[in-house]
């Protein structure tokens, strides 16, 4: 019997017919059943892989954050310096213009050896201040050779922080981006995160704070310094002429 | 700033993790052997033998993988297969062609991967079961197509000959230096099996090559994404 004979007795066998059919039915039905044990296995995987990369960035926040009371501590040090650096230059410019005054018979003004224009610089009611002034206070009077590049050592420790605190900025959003993701997809609800969002945008945005108020700080005590710089050396080149 | 995102999995992913799983267990038993072997030479007659056992394993798990991605595929696509395989026999067996009608789809995935089993004449029952379930072909492209059926050849020079390379073996290995003259005695030219390491890098190379390539084409098939 060839194919087509064959086919057209087939097509009159309403037995197999139906079980074809029904043997369909059920291939469709597996199908189905696995299709959504797969997605399922699919939304798994998503979920693995948001957690693996939170949990990386947690990890890098958190170790970040046990470091920072410690490296911040060192910010009273570094800006010490550089005020102790901006004293010792204006203490001898100070010098430098009794020297002038007195070759032009002027009366020599009262040595300026007080810390108070300096920090009138510092944020009043910032808890620094105190601690810088503390930390002054102890240092020798004399000035040590490093402070020469107390500004640069400055900039270094302020690249550093910032690098650190854009670190921090990413690993935070990739965090906030990832809730997002987690609310988006159904598997935590707004209720669940927005007390766990709005802590972490305050956290970022007290760890940025301490950042900036060091920068303006430095910035405005360098502009200070290199002023004091061209003074010393319009001094200096006055003294060096012949007395009139 | 964009998230990575997850990756991308497909209903054949099973396939592409065994393969890999596979590839992984080649290369702890390459860093343990190969150095422990201390050759001194490609010809030295250890690393021939250890080499050999590597090509007859790395062609056991490309027909795996390919037999794996024939039937789980032909599980989502049974009315393709029932087609492809039916015209195949219409007309030299009615009788088996129109079973696979009543085929249960297990039975059915087991047939469909049977086609992968037969390389001969140029993978052709391979490659006319991929056109119907898949975007893509077996092989990445030409130079691993080439490089794979080397490996299917020379597997057969080991599986059916012990290793023994014959003057009929020639044509069927693209490869240079694959099979090299022994010795020439009269007018009779004998010949040896000497798998480089070059050559199972170039094998390596294609295999993983073809199989990221039907990942790939996997990832962006309707029929298989998830």
């Amino acid at each position: 019997m060839g194919w087509a004979s064959r086919r057209k007795k087939d097509q009159q066998d309403p037995a197999r017919a139906e079980r074809i059919q029904a043997m369909r039915q059920q291939e469709a039905q597996l199908r189905e059943r696995l299709d959504s044990v797969l997605k399922a296995g699919q939304e798994l995987g998503a979920r693995v892989h948001y957690d693996s990369l939170s949990k990386e960035s947690l990890d890098r926040v958190q170790a970040l954050v046990e470091e920072f009371p410690k490296f911040l501590e060192q910010r009273v040090e570094v800006l010490g310096d550089c005020f102790l650096a901006y004293h010792d230059l204006r203490r001898e410019c100070e010098t430098l213009q009794a020297q002038l005054d007195a070759r032009a018979g002027r009366a020599t003004p009262a040595d300026i050896d007080t810390l108070e224009p300096l920090l009138a610089k510092l944020p009043a009611k910032q808890a620094d201040a105190l601690r810088l002034v503390s930390a002054l206070s102890r240092l020798p009077a004399s000035p040590a050779p490093e402070r020469v590049d107390a500004f640069d050592k400055a900039e270094v420790y302020l690249a550093v922080l910032e690098g650190k605190l854009a670190a921090l900025r990413k690993d935070m959003h990739v965090i906030l981006e990832i809730t997002d993701e987690r609310m988006r997809r159904g598997w935590v609800t707004a209720q669940d995160v927005e007390p766990l969002k709005a802590k972490a945008e305050q956290n970022l945005g007290q760890l940025e704070g301490s950042a900036t108020p060091m920068r303006e700080m430095l910035d405005s005590l360098r502009a200070d310094y290199e002023a004091l710089q061209q003074r010393r050396q319009e001094l200096r080149r006055v003294l060096a002429e012949p007395a009139p | 700033m964009t998230l990575p995102a997850p990756p991308v999995r497909h209903k054949l992913q099973a396939c592409t993790s065994r393969f890999l799983h596979q590839l992984k267990r080649t290369q702890s038993y390459v860093d343990v052997v190969l150095p422990a072997l201390k050759a001194e030479s490609e010809d030295d007659d250890n690393l021939q033998y250890c080499l050999q056992t590597l090509v007859l394993m790395l062609h056991t798990f490309l027909e795996e993988h390919y037999r794996w991605l024939v039937s789980l595929a032909s599980f989502w696509q049974t009315e393709d297969v029932r087609r492809h395989l039916m015209s195949r026999h219409l007309m030299s067996s009615p009788d088996k062609a129109r079973s696979f009608e009543e085929m249960p789809a297990a039975q059915l995935c087991r047939v469909a991967a049977r086609e992968v089993s037969s390389f001969k004449d140029n993978a052709k029952k391979l490659r006319a079961i991929f056109k119907v379930l898949f975007q893509c072909g077996p092989f990445a492209d030409d130079w691993a197509d080439s490089k794979c059926r080397d490996l299917v050849a020379v597997r057969n020079i080991i599986t059916h000959q012990g290793g023994m390379a014959e003057e009929s073996n020639l044509p069927a290995v693209k490869s240079p230096d694959v099979i090299v003259t022994s010795s020439v005695i009269g007018s009779a030219t004998f010949y040896r099996l000497r798998i480089s390491r070059a050559f199972m890098m170039d094998v390596l190379t294609a295999l993983g090559r073809s199989v990221q390539a039907i990942d790939t084409s996997l990832k962006q098939d309707p029929r298989y994404r998830l």
